[in-house]
């Protein structure tokens, strides 16, 4: 089954996410801050990560960063999850590395959808 | 000294201290364990209604009983309907709304509404503006024109500017023109919220009224729409100050260049100094090389905002506009201190460090700067 880490520290989003991404088959793992997300990838590393930026501590582009500089964690496919005002930091994910980014409010559905289009252009490749 | 008070007063105040102190921790300590209580059974409220409520926003079948439960659960469930829908779109938000709607949440809060007292009536509005429906878009256009407390209006505003409904663009719009209106900032963050629903609403006013054809142009302008140049041309071209500026400002933000001849127009030393302004900075923005000479020749305008934004643009513009602030810089008066400004700011703000001003040209038979007791105006010390 593929693996799905959740990194956001809303509780509401994290909520619907994982329910929307387990009623598409995939196996969901959360964190709730930028730290957690650090442990969980060190522990196992996802096929996914979808990835909050604006996180209190370590922020979602500082870990991003981190796992771009790791070579274990190189090659991770990473999905942003940023808010609608935030168009700066979607410019420094991508030049981070992350392969694309999803605005808050967003729509479960197409979460899914760019879920399961990263992870077949990643296969592709 | 006076004598000292009968031990059985002394006695009875001790204990009455002692009583109400002890009252005092014994209500503390209930009033704590009351609130652990009613947040235990809340948050067991929200566990139990919550997988439900998942579901139904994932479009599953809707159980039966979250659209029955009534007390703590019919308010833990609204809880969490409302939370999503602040975090959602599209078919999930229609499916969390079509919950409400078969509570009856829909139609309570349209009740609440008219209350008497305005924080339930914007409380209640607040909620509206989350759900999607033809009757809460209704009243929430009632609250924006009608509402007596100005505070009301402004949160059925923003409300409004949630529903993601074509027609709360012109409702918008046309709340501009009651007595009172609510501040145009808060209805331009409503039609920048409605995005690109509002934008029929938006082109149509561009022959509106005058508050209409100024705020469609400025909205139009921040949502990046190409399309309505054309409708922005015509108001850049005609009508009030505020309504051109407006319209120069949004064909600035759109930057085609063929919108350079209608906003050059406007730089003609005959117009407002506000519209002059505007048109200046537009075609910074717009960046197209051929403003270059008729923006240099506002480096002298007497109104101080004109010169300096057509200053900036040169700088933006770069390349021909480099050249005119150069020749410039090398000059006497304001001119040449508005270009030294942009020049200097441009160096900056590419991390350069800003050229030393050159020395101010002395006309014949004058002596140097510096050697005279008044030198006027300091040249190359940059503008105000």
């Amino acid at each position: 089954m593929t693996s799905v880490l959740v990194v956001d520290d809303d509780p509401d989003v994290c909520d619907l996410v994982t329910y929307k991404l387990e009623q598409s088959g995939f196996d969901v793992r959360r964190a709730s801050d930028g730290d957690a997300a650090l442990r969980e990838v060190a522990k196992k590393v996802p096929d996914l990560v979808l990835l909050d930026v604006m996180m209190p501590g370590v922020s979602g582009l500082e870990v991003l960063e981190r796992w771009r500089s790791d070579e274990a964690t190189a090659g991770m496919p990473v999905i942003m999850l940023t808010a609608k005002a935030q168009e700066n930091d979607v410019e420094r994910g991508f030049e981070l590395g992350a392969d694309d980014y999803v605005i808050k409010p967003f729509s479960p559905r197409e979460l899914v959808r760019r879920v399961t289009a990263v992870l077949s252009r990643r296969q592709s490749v | 000294m006076p004598s000292s008070l009968p031990a059985g007063f002394l006695l009875g105040t001790v204990l009455a201290g002692s009583a109400l102190a002890a009252g005092l921790v014994l209500g503390a300590v209930a009033a704590r364990l009351l609130r652990i209580l009613l947040s235990g059974r809340r948050t067991r409220a929200e566990a139990r209604m919550r997988p439900m409520v998942l579901a139904a926003a994932s479009g599953e079948d809707v159980p039966p009983e979250l659209i029955a439960a009534r007390g703590g659960l019919g308010r833990a469930a609204e809880r969490i309907v409302f939370a999503y829908l602040v975090r959602v779109r599209g078919e999930s938000a229609t499916f969390l709304a079509e919950v409400l709607a078969r509570r009856g949440t829909v139609a309570r809060l349209v009740r609440q509404t008219h209350s008497p007292r305005a924080h339930r009536r914007a409380r209640a509005a607040e909620r509206l503006g989350l759900i999607a429906s033809a009757e809460a878009e209704r009243r929430l256009a009632e609250l924006v024109t009608g509402d007596q407390n100005p505070e009301v209006r402004i949160v059925a505003t923003r409300a409004l500017g949630k529903t993601g409904s074509a027609a709360a663009a012109r409702t918008l719009l046309h709340s501009l023109s009651r007595p009172s209106p609510v501040p145009e900032g808060i209805v331009a963050s409503a039609l920048l919220e409605l995005g690109p629903e509002a934008v029929p609403g938006l082109r149509a006013e561009l022959a509106g009224g005058r508050r209409q054809r100024a705020m469609a142009a400025n909205v139009l302008g921040l949502l990046d729409e190409l399309p309505a140049w054309q409708g922005l041309v015509e108001n850049a071209s005609g009508g009030s100050v505020e309504v051109r500026s407006s319209a120069v400002r949004a064909l600035g933000r759109l930057g085609l260049p063929q919108a350079i001849g209608p906003v050059t127009a406007c730089l003609h030393p005959s117009e407002d100094p506000v519209l002059r302004a505007a048109a200046a900075r537009a075609l910074g923005r717009i960046g197209d090389p051929r403003s270059a000479r008729p923006l240099a020749a506002c480096l002298d305008d007497p109104h101080y905002w004109v010169a300096h934004n057509a200053a900036m643009a040169l700088a933006d513009i770069g390349g021909a506009g480099l050249t005119e602030l150069t020749l410039a810089a090398a000059g006497l008066g304001g001119a040449a201190a508005h270009a030294r400004e942009a020049l200097a700011r441009r160096a900056l703000a590419r991390g350069e460090r800003p050229a030393a001003p050159a020395p101010a040209a002395v006309p014949a038979g004058q002596p140097p700067a510096g050697h005279a007791a008044h030198a006027g105006p300091a040249a190359g010390r940059g503008g105000r």
